[in-house]
């Protein structure tokens, strides 16, 4: 029994000093001093053009009007209140999400410019900012680009109507070496100002959208460029028709892809021209009547061996179920029979020889024009592309000429549609 | 209770006063010394991440009756050392019959038997290739433990230790009835170790064990025995750092693991941020049978259960917390110049004065965790969750976590039967026999244990949710998206890894006059499989449910002969081959995300051979060995985040081929009849012996970044532990029934386990033949040589009274106080291959003097 005794003792001891497990006390809150409260448009008046620290005891009151979340952000949101709005670099990424509600310290914290654009340096949400609220969403400022104001609507989350995107096919930034794109946007009345888009943005990769419409996001400055950030790819929304549809690049908007060269540019709405061979510039795509593309390796007398593509931009088909290519030609003379391809992984920008997998169509064309010894563009036939639906397709036609023959190939009104 | 404890020891104490003249002769007290210092939680134990645990086998090899074995557990352990160069895997260890090594990994983990050294001390041990009799075997140690009432010495031991090491005090209790005349037998063993705080600045252990085993002998032919034990323990771990924290705060045991934290009282308390929390009780039901007198049978049903536990700090859209992230050190500042030597510029000579004067001053708001902001940054971080569940208009408004302490769970659900017996078929021949059934199961999940003053956090993956724009990505739980996560609440990962293993073995031995010999085969399946818990929103298809079952087939057979030249002297040969199924710890690219294979996952290849030569002579027992084993086509899989694809990878390596081959030898010498001199040599040539092919995955998508990467390893040093070693070592043995002794003990050939990806062709892609630096990325890092000088003394006395015995021993480890002895670290997986000392080597130090203070009474 004695020993049972002890058993019960060492058992218990085991068990008091196994349950003095550690236990902290939360610590104490750092309270952020309100000081006296400065509106963010009378704070920026107070930026004298250079680097100073903010000597006062300041607070700003605001709401946040971008978020790093998607990655186009890094360390820096915005906030703005009735007065104006600023950009605040933060010491540390995270912590600030769209629509929160906020006051913030400034006591200390140094006041630069980028570009003109005003901004807060090294601001320390753990810190320095404490939140009021979640979810108080600012409607954004309805203006056009002509409308913004350089000084005082720097920084503001402002929405354009009636834009579009001039570098169709592209994508808005270089997703691959994660290097920032700059893509212009403009208005019908030719005022234009540039998106800048990071590449570490998880939209960085989407093809810009070909249509018209809105966008919402951040106008900033560098100097007395306009720029402007998107700060979620659902508030761009570019559906409708572009300024001068039918007359330009574009036909209407059911169409994926629209080429009539009426505007007699070859490149127009993004497309491309590469060309090798032997005689400089000889047996390249070129304007024919300033309405229909052409190429012929034909000059003096002499043909001249050359490849020369005609590229279209990346057009998105992933909305497709029934897409297909419709366009006119017409050849004449000896020579090889030009080529057409497709493209679901091209690049949107290089030698389509050197970059992307091409699959030849060639074959699948309905209807090649022959060689009947007249100049009338024939239609293609429809050439059926539901095996190529992907979000970002090209195609291409390749005119090949040797140093014994060579013929000519006119091709226009290039469809894509359903 | 406590209070009668603490009486108890008090009378002890008035025992030793009252009692010093009448001293006695103590016949076991030689034995007694070695185990005094187990166990030896030295730098092994905790300062490397979670694998190295098990390395520490000390506990084992100190209590062999072999003349090498003994001293090199007992002196060697402290600079990590490992028999022979094996890792655990290679040990089998049975505790009261059952086999303790972990399925998933092979690993025998001591601590979770830590602190009933009592039932542990001397368990029928043998070394390399041997007859053993519970299972096959293996290349490494054998090893098994008693714990039948009837086996164990009689009466009641009481100790109290003082220590500095991981704990500062250890009481344990034992008491064994033996069997009384009606067959019954009661063995009870209990322990406590505890510290506020261990060796190294913000550790503490707080440790509890017991054992409780019952035995009935029925009649003369069956005896059945319950038992159970565990070892609950909690404690705060080590971290090994870069040279450069150490040279700047001036402290060769820097631990960034801990920081401050303000008490309600205004006081500052230390936290450490990475506890271990375990508990594992293992019950056995076992049965002695003995049929005939040349027939006996043992069988055992047993049950594994309980958890182990770490913690950890994570974060979501916030700075890294870790004082020792590489850009709150200031070398950052003039690393990220990226420039290997030369002109090297400080961009910001403010911060990098700032930065650096907080590190010289060992200030702890640079040096360590800042609990304070931590809470802070999750007080002040209110914020609106929505579409919880998948549901629009489901919201939720409170402080979202920042930082949290994070548990990572795994709990063993083990159960199994296994029988071994032994058949004497004549007087010369015995035949070995048993079978095994194993059923594994672990439960693998993340827990929320302390949100850090928030109220919740997000089950969602942050870097997904920047990599991809589809949000369902970013989920770790598709079925439950969006889940608000509290305390207690299971997140981020949960999935359960089956293992079932059956094995059959067999060893025929035959001994006649001067040869001794044995023949011994096996068979074993071994299955394995995945069962996910979650559909994770990056791998919706392959994460929920049971994966597909691999089964490996597997065998081995091994040798031993031994022939007597005389009775002194003994040559003995021994040779194993065999293959082991791969473990399922190295088998799956990311268990914690899906359950897709290693490429080319295959068996294992060993095989082993040595030749020993001992001597038994009245004044000198030696051997002498030379080994030589190849452990081929092993498996190596990791995650880390990758400078150059600028992402958290799955790494995985196959084909690993390692030789071991070596020299042991021990000695000891009766000089006269009380002094003896002793010796034990090991020179080692551990080597990686082929090129493995690495597959490299991203973690967070299906997508494989490379394929088939040749990595140019072959000859590489296997790192982690010394590959020569000595100790000398003289003990006097006094008449007077004391003893001192002393023991000098030299390690050499110590190298830093090589990094793989930066022995590759791409790795030095962008330099030329030429280029003066390759060496920088490929040279393997080699430690210095260290010694270290132990010095043990001790006391007993005889009470002729009552017959017990009190015993008062000492041991000093590292009497000279040598702290600048690296026994270890690693090479930082990731790396930057055009500046190799942005992310150097990460180093562990041996502690430096440390003493073992214990009383014992025995009645």
């Amino acid at each position: 029994m004695k020993n049972f005794t002890q058993t019960l003792i060492i058992f218990s001891a085991v068990y008091l000093f196994y349950s003095c497990n550690k236990t902290y006390d939360n610590p104490p809150v750092n309270e952020v001093p309100i000081g006296n409260v400065i509106s963010i448009g009378d704070l920026k008046d107070e930026y004298p053009g250079n680097a100073i620290t903010i000597d006062s005891n300041y607070t700003i009151f605001g709401n946040i009007t971008s978020e790093e979340t998607n990655g186009n952000f890094y360390k820096e949101v915005f906030i703005q209140d009735i007065s104006g709005a600023i950009k605040l670099k933060l010491k540390a990424s995270g912590g600030l999400y769209i629509g929160d509600s906020v006051r913030i310290n400034v006591q200390g914290l140094t006041m630069s410019d980028y570009g003109e654009l005003i901004q807060l340096d090294n601001v320390d949400v753990d810190q320095q900012v404490v939140k009021i609220a979640t979810e108080k969403f600012i409607t954004p400022y309805e203006a056009t680009i002509s409308q913004l104001s350089l000084s005082e609507d720097q920084s503001r989350l402002v929405k354009l109507n009636n834009v579009e995107f001039s570098e169709l096919g592209m994508t808005y930034a270089d997703a691959v070496n994660l290097s920032t794109g700059s893509r212009t946007l403009s208005d019908c009345n030719g005022n234009i100002m540039s998106v800048r888009t990071s590449g570490y943005a998880n939209f960085a990769d989407d093809t810009l959208p070909s249509g018209n419409g809105s966008i919402t996001g951040i106008f900033t400055i560098y100097n007395s460029e306009k720029q402007f950030v998107i700060r979620d790819i659902n508030e761009v929304t570019m559906d409708s028709s572009r300024c001068n549809a039918g007359g330009g690049g574009s036909g209407g908007g059911g169409d994926y892809l629209y080429k009539d060269f009426d505007d007699g540019s070859l490149t127009s709405g993004g497309w491309k021209t590469f060309w090798s061979g032997t005689n400089p510039n000889i047996g390249e795509w070129e304007m024919l009547f300033g309405t229909i593309a052409k190429a012929s390796n034909y000059s003096n007398s002499t043909n001249y061996a050359c490849e020369s593509w005609l590229v279209s931009p990346n057009f998105d088909l992933s909305s497709a179920t029934n897409p297909y290519l419709i366009f006119d030609n017409v050849t004449r003379y000896n020579g090889a029979q030009l080529e057409l391809y497709i493209s679901s992984n091209y690049d949107g920008v290089s030698n389509p020889d050197i970059q992307g997998t091409w699959f030849n169509l060639t074959s699948y064309v309905p209807n090649w024009d022959t060689d009947n010894f007249d100049w009338d563009l024939v239609s293609s036939g429809n050439t059926d592309l539901t095996g190529f639906i992907s979000p970002s397709v090209a195609i291409a036609y390749k005119y090949i000429g040797s140093n014994s023959d060579g013929a000519t190939w006119e091709v226009d009104n290039i469809i894509v549609t359903e | 209770m406590i209070v009668n404890y603490i009486n108890s020891l008090i009378f002890c104490a008035l025992i030793l006063i009252s009692a010093t003249t009448s001293a006695q002769t103590d016949s076991i007290f030689v034995k007694d010394t070695l185990d005094n210092i187990i166990p030896v939680f030295t730098t092994t134990v905790d300062l490397l991440e979670n694998e190295q645990q098990s390395q520490d086998i000390s506990g084992l090899l100190q209590s062999s009756r072999d003349v090498y074995v003994n001293q090199a557990g007992f002196n060697f352990s402290a600079a990590r050392y490992r028999l022979r160069g094996y890792s655990s895997e290679n040990t089998r260890l049975f505790f009261n019959g059952i086999p303790v090594n972990d399925p998933e990994n092979g690993w025998t983990i001591w601590s979770y038997w830590g602190g009933l050294n009592d039932v542990t001390r001397y368990p029928e041990n043998s070394f390399g290739i041997s007859n053993s009799a519970a299972n096959f075997g293996s290349i490494g140690a054998y090893s098994y433990i008693s714990a039948l009432p009837s086996v164990k010495n009689t009466g009641t031991r009481v100790s109290y230790a003082a220590t500095n090491r991981s704990y500062r005090n250890r009481a344990m209790y034992t008491y064994n009835s033996g069997l009384n005349n009606k067959g019954w037998g009661f063995l009870i063993s209990g322990s406590s170790r505890w510290s506020d705080e261990g060796y190294v600045p913000g550790t503490y252990y707080s440790a509890g064990s017991y054992l409780l085993s019952i035995e009935k002998k029925i009649n003369n032919k069956h005896t059945v025995n319950l038992m159970g034990f565990g070892a609950p323990t909690v404690q705060g771990r080590q971290g090994i750092a870069v040279q450069e924290t150490y040279e700047l705060t001036g402290e060769n045991f820097y631990n960034p693991y801990w920081g401050y934290q303000t008490q309600n009282d205004g006081t500052q308390k230390k936290r450490n941020a990475r506890s271990r929390n375990n508990h594992k009780p293992y019950i056995t039901l076992g049965h002695y049978w003995n049929i005939s007198e040349k027939l006996n049978i043992q069988s055992n049903f047993y049950a594994i259960t309980g958890r182990t536990a770490n913690t950890n700090l994570n974060w979501f859209n916030a700075n890294d917390p870790r004082p020792d992230y590489y850009k709150y050190l200031p070398s950052y500042f003039i690393n990220n110049q990226g420039t290997l030597d030369g002109s090297q510029i400080i961009e910001n000579q403010q911060e990098y004065n700032k930065v650096l004067e907080g590190w010289q001053t060992n200030d702890p708001n640079t040096t360590q965790l800042n609990w304070d902001l931590l809470y802070n940054a999750n007080y002040n971080n209110l914020y609106t969750q929505n579409n919880i569940g998948g549901e629009e208009g489901n919201s939720y408004t409170a402080k979202r976590s920042k930082y949290i302490v994070e548990e990572y769970r795994l709990d063993p659900r083990h159960y199994g039967f296994n029988s071994f017996g032994k058949l004497t078929v004549n007087e010369n021949s015995d035949l070995n026999f048993g079978l095994s059934i194993s059923n594994y199961k672990s439960k693998n999940f993340r827990l929320m244990n302390d949100l850090l003053g928030g109220d919740y956090w997000v089950d969602i993956d942050q870097f997904a949710l920047r990599d991809f724009d589809d949000p369902n990505q970013a989920q770790n739980d598709l079925q439950n998206p969006n889940k608000i996560i509290k305390v207690g609440d299971i997140f981020g990962y949960n999935y359960d890894i089956h293992v079932n293993k059956n094995e059959i073995f067999s060893t025929y031995s035959f001994n006649k006059n001067r040869v001794e010999s044995f023949f011994g085969i096996n068979f074993s399946t071994t299955t394995f499989w995945r069962e996910g818990k979650m559909q994770n929103g990056r791998f919706p298809d392959n994460s929920l449910g049971k994966s597909e079952k691999q089964t490996f087939l597997n065998y081995g057979a091994k040798f031993g002969f031994l022939y007597k030249i005389t009775g002194r002297h003994l040559l003995s040969i021994n040779g194993m081959y065999k293959t082991e199924a791969p473990y399922v710890r190295n088998a799956y690219v990311s268990p914690r995300t899906r359950d897709q294979l290693v490429p080319n996952l295959s068996s294992t290849e060993i095989i082993s051979g040595d030749i020993n030569y001992n001597v038994r002579l009245p004044f000198l027992k030696a051997r002498l060995t030379g080994f030589f084993t190849q452990i081929n086509n092993q498996t190596w899989a990791r995650s880390f985040y990758h400078d150059e694809y600028r992402t958290f990878v799955n790494y995985m390596m196959t084909n690993v081929d390692q030789t071991f081959m070596g020299i042991e030898f021990g000695f000891e010498s009766n000089i006269t009849s009380t002094l003896q001199f002793t010796g034990a040599f090991t020179v080692g040539d551990y080597l990686y012996k082929s090129r493995p092919v690495a597959t490299i995955t991203r973690d967070n998508s299906q997508e494989v970044i490379a394929l088939d990467k040749v990595i140019y390893l072959k000859n590489f040093k296997i790192g982690g532990m010394p590959q020569q070693a000595s100790s000398l070592g003289l003990k006097y043995n006094s008449p007077k029934y004391w003893y001192a002794g002393i023991n000098f003990n030299y390690f050499t050939d110590i190298y830093l386990s090589p990094n793989p990806d930066r022995r590759t062709a791409e790795a030095l892609a962008g330099y030329g033949e030429e280029y003066p630096y390759v060496n920088e990325i490929i040279d393997q890092t080699k430690l210095k040589n260290g010694n270290a000088m132990n010095l043990f003394i001790g006391k007993s006395w005889k009470f002729y009274k009552n017959n017990s015995y009190l015993r008062l021993g000492l041991n000093v480890n590292n009497l000279l106080d040598n702290t600048k002895f690296k026994t270890g670290g690693f090479e930082q997986l990731r790396y930057d291959a055009s500046n190799i000392q942005r992310f150097p080597n990460k180093y562990g130090y041996m502690y430096g003097r440390t003493y073992f203070l214990m009383l014992s009474y025995l009645y």
